[in-house]
């Protein structure tokens, strides 16, 4: 019998998986605002900034290939630093997972279950991605495998689907006078991308390394490219104007596609189902992340590590359902989005650099 | 020798002997020590119980002679009869005059009253021939032997196998007698390196069992562990091989069937050839291959007689089923009680016309269908055929109308439990088959709840739990999940014979290669 592993292919739907979270369905409404009728273009420069910084990323992971983050805080940064990163890292992802389970159900609310509490909806999403956490990654990775396909089919079928009731015209003039709105709003795009540290987890996982980075690319690569699309259907169809007031444009989008005298009439609805086993995604990712944080900072034995995940599970859906007000979610979510990739893009390619220089070191020594 | 070459060579006698030839045999000559002959013939066949060798003094004199055969391709009556019984007893006149040299001629000529015997020198012809059910005698201080073809052309009584029924493919089904069984697979597989291990189970019953599989395929860990699990079997007494199956399998509270239970001698080939193991009961017409994944489970022994446009289709639609068998009565309630929107208004409008007049809400109504519905299941079985026929009329068509007419339940419904109903039936696994009708039931709560959401969820719940099942120790939805595009071309799709040559590599088997690829070697 094969030991379990991850296969190289995998870090490509795992981290795709971790980068569509909730911002499929709530986007940034900074970029429009920004950058107006270029804000494909801001999320075109956020990506590849993504590309790079994930790339660093990778590089340290694969320094370490049978370590992951929370590991290498405490292996480079020593035990005193290195937990406090742990500790911070953890607070951030924690909170990124109560507040997109709030957001997640408060578009199922103004979509699907209008009458359904708002807690119900977060405690059975919360409940069924920790259940994937506890059985391990290749659950996890065994999921989203199965559901790669139909969410990113969905995604592209919106895209195609929605431009024929765009107008190209809602991008003119590309770039005109607007460069320095642009990279403002590259800044906030770049921060849509979270998910692709998530190969710091999941990469000591694979048993075969070589061709890793290939796949990993390509999970950049393809959110990237979906999200321009969706950036660029959302401002064809709707114009920059509206799309700065929306607060789901790409369930809004669906919403215009409609299939007269098929089957299914018209997408939201159909959509709104395929939106929740796409945030099922992200949040189990993040929520094995947390998990592998605390355990590290604890030093949880490794026979008891999985029921780490039933622990933070209370916590996770008390953050998430004590906010009363809707909006200050968005707000919060945002900063704390906004903390987490800023202190990730400076440290993590400090303790690349330092893992580096200490590899090369001892290297130096033999 | 350089050691590189040495261990190049060893390898590749190993390659050649695991891929089930015997033409590697040819240089080893047959020797004039019967004791070697046997104990070598018994390693290369892996000392399967069902090898007999019987050693025996010819004619009262001190000359030690040996037969070889297996039990259950021959027919044993006949080498007592005409075998044995003149060796040992009719040749003493012959023998004791003879000169050594003479004997075996003799034994030959005058002695075996057999038409078909051939001299054998070396050890390829020998097993060949013993596997094809001949009978092979040698004789101490000769280096040559003889093979006696007492074959069993006839072939045993088999049963057909009534619950999994096949279009074009062969009707021999198990019976229930263990030796029988065992010949059905010899006659199928004549590699010496089938394997068969006997155990005993059950302190009161001590029922024969049978672990076989095909050494150099299978996985040594999965033979192990099959093995481990058999020997670890403490029970008073066993009736079926699917209750030693249960036994045997890593998550025993599972409602998903984790071992694959078959009544076909052609299904149970298949298994081996793929690099599983399989476990025969006496007294059980039926055996289990294990491991068994998802994708195993939804194959059809016709999937391998028909052109594989046809077979992609067919599969598709049985992958349909399974998903309509678990799910349509629930995304009925989801989406005309939560969810109306995602229809068309037309659609819309016809369903809820057509449950004007309903008294209950579409859970309830659902829920006495479904009931209905395994009442008629369980009555069609219990009944004998010709009654079980007329029970499926009274039931589908008169109950069904006058419910309708009744205005208990809406004719909507009556599609909806119908169409299911025959989506259940077409998984080509019963188990499989009865736990969609399990799961029916609380995808259908989750839809009465929370609509089109509870169901995402409850899908969301069995993916992850069907992600983390195994069957032996491999993954149940192996090779979906994980994914892997080699074994991907015999699941949901089935690709051409041609592209499909290799044993399924989740299944990490020692002999990857099944057939050389015909097709590319003709157009070169």
């Amino acid at each position: 019998m094969r030991k379990d592993s991850l296969k190289p292919i995998q870090m490509m739907t795992l981290t795709v998986g971790a980068i569509f979270g909730v911002d499929i369905l709530y986007g940034p409404r900074a970029v429009a605002s920004l950058a107006k009728q270029d804000a494909w273009i801001s999320v075109l420069i956020g990506g590849i900034l993504a590309i790079i910084i994930g790339s660093v990323y990778y590089f340290l992971a694969s320094l370490y290939p049978d370590k992951d983050l929370p590991e290498i805080f405490v292996l480079v940064g020593g035990r005193f630093f290195g937990k406090i990163l742990i500790l911070l890292n953890s607070f951030n992802t924690m909170v990124y997972i109560a507040l997109s389970l709030r957001i997640f159900a408060q578009a199922l609310l103004m979509f699907l279950l209008d009458r359904t509490p708002i807690y119900v909806i977060v405690i059975l999403m919360a409940l069924v991605s920790a259940y994937s956490v506890y059985k391990g990654i290749y659950t996890i990775s065994g999921v989203i495998d199965i559901i790669f396909p139909v969410c990113k089919l969905t995604i592209i079928s919106v895209i195609i689907l929605s431009l024929p009731q765009g107008d190209i015209s809602a991008l003119k003039p590309i770039l005109f006078e607007n460069f320095g709105n642009v990279l403002k709003g590259s800044m906030a795009s770049y921060y849509i991308f979270t998910g692709f540290s998530t190969i710091t987890y999941t990469y000591r996982y694979t048993e075969n390394k070589k061709g890793t980075y290939k796949w990993y690319l390509a999970g950049l690569i393809i959110p990237l490219i979906l999200f321009v699309g969706l950036k660029i259907a959302t401002l064809m169809v709707f114009g920059q104007e509206d799309v700065k007031s929306l607060v789901f444009p790409t369930l809004t989008l669906t919403k215009s596609v409609e299939f007269t005298a098929t089957f299914i009439e018209r997408m939201e609805s159909t959509a709104a189902i395929l939106w929740i086993i796409i945030v099922y995604e992200a949040i189990s990712m993040f929520l094995f992340i947390s998990v592998r944080n605390i355990n590290v900072l604890f030093n949880v034995p490794s026979d008891k590590s999985k029921y780490t995940v039933w622990l933070l599970l209370p916590i996770i859906i008390f953050t998430a359902v004590i906010i009363k007000s809707g909006l200050k979610v968005f707000e919060f979510f945002e900063y704390n989005r906004a903390v987490m990739m800023i202190s990730g893009s400076a440290v993590v390619p400090v303790l690349t650099l330092l893992s580096y220089i200490k590899k090369k070191r001892s290297r130096n020594r033999i | 020798m350089g050691i590189f070459q040495r261990i190049f060579k060893r390898n590749k006698n190993r390659e050649t002997v695991f891929q089930g030839h015997t033409e590697y045999l040819r240089k080893f000559q047959l020797s004039k020590n019967i004791d070697d002959n046997r104990n070598r013939l018994l390693d290369i066949m892996n000392n399967s119980f069902d090898i007999k060798s019987r050693e025996f003094n010819i004619g009262g004199t001190s000359l030690r002679s040996a037969v070889v055969y297996i039990e259950n391709l021959v027919d044993e009556p006949e080498v007592m009869e005409h075998i044995l019984k003149p060796l040992i007893l009719e040749s003493v006149e012959l023998i004791s005059h003879a000169k050594k040299s003479e004997i075996l001629d003799i034994i030959k000529d005058s002695i075996i009253s057999i038409g078909d015997i051939e001299d054998v020198f070396t050890f390829d012809e020998i097993v060949l021939g013993i596997l094809s059910g001949d009978t092979f005698l040698c004789i101490e201080g000769h280096d040559r032997g003889l093979l006696i073809k007492i074959r069993e052309y006839e072939g045993k009584p088999f049963s057909i196998p009534e619950t999994e029924p096949s279009v074009k493919g062969p009707k021999e089904g198990l019976v229930e007698t263990l030796k029988r069984n065992i010949g059905f697979i010899r006659k199928r597989v004549r590699d010496p390196n089938l394997t068969m291990e006997t155990f005993m189970i059950g302190r009161r019953t001590k029922t024969d069992l049978v672990m076989t599989y095909i050494k150099g395929i299978a996985d040594p860990d999965l033979v192990e562990d099959v093995r481990k699990k058999l020997k670890e079997i403490d029970i008073d007494g066993t009736v079926a091989a699917i209750e030693i199956g249960n036994f045997m399998v890593d998550r025993p509270r599972s409602i998903f069937p984790l071992i694959q239970v078959t009544e076909r001698v052609d299904k149970l080939v298949a298994g081996l050839l793929q690099g599983r193991v399989a476990v025969i009961m006496n007294s059980a017409p039926e055996c289990i291959i294990v491991p068994a994944t998802l994708p195993i489970l939804m194959q059809s022994v016709d999937d391998y007689y028909e052109s594989w446009v046809a077979v992609t289709l067919i599969r598709a639609t049985r992958y349909l089923g399974l998903f309509i068998s678990t799910l349509f009565p629930s995304l009925y309630i989801a989406l005309t009680s939560f969810n109306p929107g995602m229809l068309p208004t037309k659609l819309v409008l016809s369903i809820t016309g057509s449950r004007v007049g309903v008294p209950f809400p579409a859970i309830i109504e659902a829920l006495l269908m479904v009931f209905t519905l395994e009442l008629l299941h369980e009555a069609g079985i219990r009944l004998p055929n010709v009654v079980g026929q007329a029970v499926a009329i009274v039931g589908g068509l008169v109950i069904g109308q006058s419910a309708v007419q009744a205005g208990i339940v809406s004719p909507i419904m009556v599609i909806i439990i119908s169409i299911t109903a025959l989506s259940a039936y077409q998984i080509p696994d019963y188990s499989l088959s009865l736990t969609t009708r399990i799961l029916r039931i609380p995808f259908m709560a989750l839809a009465s709840v929370l609509g089109s959401f509870g169901v995402a969820i409850g899908l969301l719940f069995l993916i992850a739990y069907l992600t983390s099942l195994k069957s032996f120790g491999y993954r149940y939805l192996s090779p979906i999940s994980p994914f892997s595009l080699s074994d991907f071309k015999d699941t949901i799709f089935k690709s051409p014979r041609a592209a499909n040559t290799k044993r399924p590599e989740f299944l990490n088997t020692q002999d990857v290669v099944r057939a050389k690829n015909t097709e590319s070697g003709n157009k070169k």
